[in-house]
């Protein structure tokens, strides 16, 4: 058994002089934060797109989806189903995008990210789930078939029929999500439900399935405010610059959350 | 559609909930209202007979999702809207304050929802003669022996009562109307805690499997 938060500044000396927070500079967290996560899964950029938004810096290692590393026995004993992605601080793990997500929030900086409006809520909540049941499935099997799975295995034989029938499943929540777009953001002020859409939407651009974002015109002119939003708590950082190339996934990397100076 | 929302104590109406008893979603719904002491009236949305998927429904809820929660002019739908809006709508609030709590509460609410349908599958099979999905009874173990580890030395599944809780009686209880109750009092923590949350007031709201075989939604 290995420890896969065993890496960064966990792998370092207590006094290394490259070990994190060793210049001495405050820092909003005590501990940094570890990330297992994986490039192409869209729950593993929306922590890290919190955590740029949150002003909470992260570092990163891949757990290998493509090796099918997250049913490793190693994995599996930070996560007995699965569930990715994992965070880590000091000896806290939790699990998720949703409990790694809440959790970022709550030792970042700034204003809460869910609306504090009952109105707003409920519909970021509605539009979250929407996100969930309908997008990301099909966002996650084209990512399988178009790239996952070659990267496993050279000899990946492409399921056309479930490339096609994701394409066109994808057709229906992008619409409405165009309807929904009457303001800048889903539901009006940035928020959660703008980092679950940008992770999946990043996704479908990087692999060349970008036509059903350029044919939403509010959808498209949303996606354009997000490459260019700056952080949320106010670091001059732009969260949607964290997020990996399609060579960066290939290459299984994944970059740390560096928030830099306000 | 669904975004106009009072803020607590303007709106007069009562609140509706449209949903089906042997649907979780709806479960959980029902025991957040009682916990959070919202009277909420109940009308049957028979998602076992197709009602969910009919053009009358579709057009309130254009993907399906249920249950459905009105109370007057404002509208929540599906189970993660529909339980904010109650809770915000009700006494207190719900999530917990520490933010490591707050992440484990979500966490063990995403694994909930993760064993969900093979759960409600088999509630289904018992209560409709329906096909149980058994290929993924191994993962509903998993979930189960993880939330069992989970709960050692606990009262409840992050400390104090939380949405956490609302997501795993629903499972609970449905495991316990399909006949499973052996994969709760074989685990001792959760024995321990579902005995914990059945002697809450919200537990009386849940339907019994004859409600359920009857397709009758009790109001909360």
């Amino acid at each position: 058994m290995s420890d896969l938060f065993h890496f960064g500044s966990a792998a370092k000396a207590l006094d290394a002089d490259d070990r994190y927070g060793s210049d001495g500079e405050m820092k909003k967290t005590q501990y940094i934060m570890q990330l297992l996560g994986f490039p192409g899964h869209p729950d593993t950029l929306k922590v890290m797109l919190t955590a740029a938004e949150k002003g909470i810096e992260i570092e990163s290692a891949v757990v290998d989806m493509s090796a099918k590393q997250q049913d490793t026995e190693d994995y599996r004993q930070i996560s007995p189903l699965g569930i990715m992605p994992a965070l880590k601080e000091a000896d806290y793990v939790v699990v998720g995008e949703n409990g790694c997500s809440v959790f970022v929030e709550g030792r970042g900086l700034g204003r809460f990210l869910a609306p504090r409006n009952a109105a707003m809520l409920a519909q970021q909540n509605y539009w979250m789930d929407i996100g969930r049941t309908e997008v990301q499935p099909h966002v996650e099997t084209l990512m399988q078939e178009l790239v996952i799975g070659p990267m496993g295995d050279a000899s990946y034989s492409t399921d056309n029929a479930a490339v096609d029938a994701a394409r066109a499943a994808l057709v229906v929540p992008y619409e409405a999500l165009n309807a929904q777009l009457t303001k800048d953001y889903i539901v009006g002020d940035f928020c959660y439900v703008d980092i679950h859409w940008t992770a999946y939407s990043h996704l479908l651009l990087i692999i060349g399935e970008g036509a059903v974002i350029d044919g939403n015109p509010k959808v498209k002119a949303w996606f354009e405010r997000i490459k260019t939003h700056k952080s949320y708590s106010g670091q001059d950082i732009i969260a949607y610059d964290l997020l990996p190339s399609l060579e960066d996934i290939k290459a299984k990397t994944l970059k740390d959350v560096q928030c830099g100076e306000f | 559609m669904f975004g106009l929302f009072k803020k607590k104590k303007k709106a007069e109406a009562g609140m509706k909930l449209r949903g089906f008893p042997g649907d979780l979603s709806t479960v959980k719904c029902l025991i957040m209202a009682a916990e959070k002491q919202v009277k909420l009236e109940t009308e049957l949305l028979d998602t076992q007979a197709g009602e969910h998927d009919q053009a009358d429904y579709r057009a309130l809820s254009p993907f399906g999702k249920h249950p459905y929660l009105q109370e007057g002019d404002a509208v929540a739908i599906g189970a993660e809207a529909g339980l904010a809006y109650i809770d915000i709508r009700g006494n207190g609030f719900m999530n917990p304050k520490k933010a490591q709590h707050f992440g484990h509460q979500n966490y063990w609410w995403q694994v909930a929802e993760t064993i969900g349908t093979p759960v409600e599958s088999l509630l289904h099979a018992t209560a409709f003669g329906s096909t149980a999905n058994t290929d993924a009874m191994e993962l509903v173990e998993i979930g189960l022996n993880a939330f069992d580890n989970a709960l050692t030395g606990k009262n409840f599944v992050v400390g104090d009562y939380s949405y956490a809780d609302v997501h795993w009686t629903a499972i609970a209880h449905f495991l316990v109307l399909a006949g499973k109750q052996d994969m709760i009092e074989s685990r001792p923590n959760t024995k321990a805690w579902y005995d914990k949350v059945k002697q809450r007031p919200s537990f009386a709201s849940l339907p019994s499997l004859e409600d359920i075989k009857q397709k009758q939604l009790k109001a909360a």
